[in-house]
């Protein structure tokens, strides 16, 4: 069938909306329409080759996306046409040693055909008006009026969640919720500090704010993410392009500046780095505790490098510690994500800032570049 | 849908005449003289080594036959080594080409590893391609049809001086 892509065909070019023709599905493998895509800090990433060309080109982009499944193929038993979905963009093998010690996020096995560019059976489903492949960004593809994706990553969402909203299942909300409940593992009254109040910032925010942390620090270099960071649940607001936020924090939490040292005490429990910068990275791990937690969902570009003192890691017990897609199990915790969202507010309605069509996408990644973007940008794919 | 069974030489004379312009588009990024060596497996009928070898340029197949060990070694780019029932599970689609590569179930015997595993977004492709006639695997043979295949591989392999 023909279906309409926004393609990228070589880094730091604008992306091109394309006809492309898609295959059926194969076996275990079910037709999405894909409704609503969210536009990622990661797809950025992407387009401006700051993931090392971890996929071949030229590949249709999006991975934060909710849809409908239109067909299924043979042996499917997991979805059934109609069923709502999220797409995952790392999908567990089960058998290599990441699978089976439980971080099916750092699966191996199927690392190395999302880094083919194709479904984890080693399948690509789409070729150009050139007959020519066109390949997956990681087993999703999200921008794009339909895809094919195998069942493994294809999760069933309630129906009563609007599909505007259900897209950020596939990425901002369970690497939110993920860095805080999984890997920080926090505990009520644990103080708290994000960096970077984008999609995955502001999820974490909110998921340290349900968890009864407290306080929960929001840093911005931008001062016009202050009002969506606190109706999160940030309990301050610190725009770092104005203030350290190192000796804010600090001294706030009771540290006393000294002559040389810096500070003496004070820091918060967990700091998350969501943006993937190496001076953000620097400054949030001055703003631990002893005993602290440095969690990082945030990439930072291939080739840069983040210089660490690292003297107080040992002599603080500081912890720096790498998640990606906040080191959920994404067949569980998806699912519960989903159903917080119908029970609890997870503030997902204030998330979803402006609607877009296909055609503007390489406007929207300018405007991410220009950091204009409060929340986040959901395409309309219909 | 003719019926071959892997590795006689009608298999890849069979999907040479069926290689059409839909591969040639899909593998338009593959230049390069590719050399599969499959590692002898005598259950199988296959004594010693044997070097399957395709020269493409710009997704067109220019040539696919069995070489020599000493053309393979002499001509090809790259040569990619694994035992028969792993190149079956290739071929099958029950394993896959960049998996395999880096669990070192396929070896590369000569070439860059960078730009061998470049291969692999396209492999499927290539599968697809090599898997057009109805292909049947020696340990899928009853005795008496292996019986026959042996025989006949081993008088071509004579033959042929492959
Ligand atoms: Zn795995
Ligand atoms: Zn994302």
């Amino acid at each position: 069938m023909k279906i309409k892509g926004a393609v990228l065909r070589e880094a730091n070019r604008p992306l091109t909306i394309e006809t492309l023709e898609l295959e059926p599905p194969g076996q275990g493998e079910v037709l999405v329409k894909y409704v609503h895509t969210a536009f990622c800090h990661s797809d950025l990433h992407f387009l401006l080759g700051e993931m090392g060309e971890l996929v071949p080109y030229p590949f249709v982009v999006g991975h934060e996306t909710a849809g409908v499944v239109e067909e299924v193929g043979p042996r499917v038993t997991r979805v059934e046409k109609g069923d709502h979905v999220t797409a995952t963009w790392m999908i567990p093998c089960g058998r290599c040693p990441q699978c089976q010690r439980g971080r099916g996020t750092i699966c191996t096995g199927n690392l190395w055909t999302l880094s083919a560019g194709q479904l984890p059976s080693g399948a690509t489903r789409m070729t150009d008006k050139d007959g020519g492949l066109v390949f997956y960004q990681t087993f999703v593809s999200g921008f794009a009026t339909h895809m094919v994706i195998p069942e493994e990553g294809a999760i069933v969402l309630p129906k009563e969640l609007p599909l505007d909203q259900a897209c950020f299942m596939g990425c901002c909300v369970p690497t939110g919720w993920g860095s805080i409940t999984k890997k920080a593992q926090i505990q009520p009254g644990d103080s708290v500090a994000v960096f970077g109040m984008g999609g995955v910032g502001l999820n974490t925010v909110r998921a340290a704010a349900l968890s009864h942390a407290n306080p929960v620090i929001a840093v911005d270099i931008e001062g016009s993410k202050e009002a969506i960071a606190r109706e999160f649940g940030a309990t301050q607001f610190i725009n770092s392009s104005e203030e350290d936020p190192v000796e804010r924090i600090r001294l706030e939490t009771g540290g006393l500046p000294v002559e040389g040292l810096g500070f003496l005490g004070g820091g918060v429990d967990v700091v998350v780095e969501a943006i993937g910068d190496p001076g953000a990275h620097i400054q949030a791990y001055w703003c631990l505790a002893a005993g602290g937690k440095l969690v990082v969902p945030g990439i930072i570009p291939a080739g840069q490098e983040a210089p660490m003192q690292l003297t107080f890691m040992p002599l603080q017990e500081h912890s720096i510690l790498g998640t990606l897609y906040g080191s959920i199990s994404t067949d569980i915790d998806i699912p519960r994500y989903a159903h917080m969202a119908m029970t609890q507010d997870l503030k997902l309605d204030k998330l979803c800032t402006k609607h877009f069509k296909l055609e503007e996408i390489n406007d929207v990644a300018e405007a991410m570049k220009r950091r204009e973007i409060i929340g986040r940008w959901v395409c309309d794919l219909d | 849908m003719t019926r071959c069974i892997y590795p006689m030489p009608e298999w890849l004379e069979e999907s040479k005449k069926l290689y059409d312009s839909s591969f040639e588009k899909k593998l338009q990024k593959i230049s390069g003289h590719y050399a599969y060596r499959i590692k002898a497996e005598p259950s199988w009928g296959i004594d010693k080594d044997l070097f399957q070898c395709s020269i493409m340029d710009a997704g067109k197949l220019i040539e696919m036959r069995f070489y020599t060990e000493e053309e393979a070694v002499k001509e090809a780019d790259f040569i990619m080594a694994a035992s028969a029932p792993v190149w079956k599970n290739i071929l099958t689609k029950t394993d896959k080409f960049v998996a395999a590569f880096m669990a070192r179930r396929i070896k590369l015997d000569k070439g860059n590893p960078v730009k061998a595993l470049a291969l692999g977004p396209y492999a499927g492709t290539m599968v697809d391609s090599l898997t057009q006639v109805e292909l049947v695997f020696p340990d899928d043979l009853s005795p008496e049809e292996f019986g026959q295949f042996k025989a006949a591989f081993a008088e071509y392999r004579e033959r042929a001086g492959v």
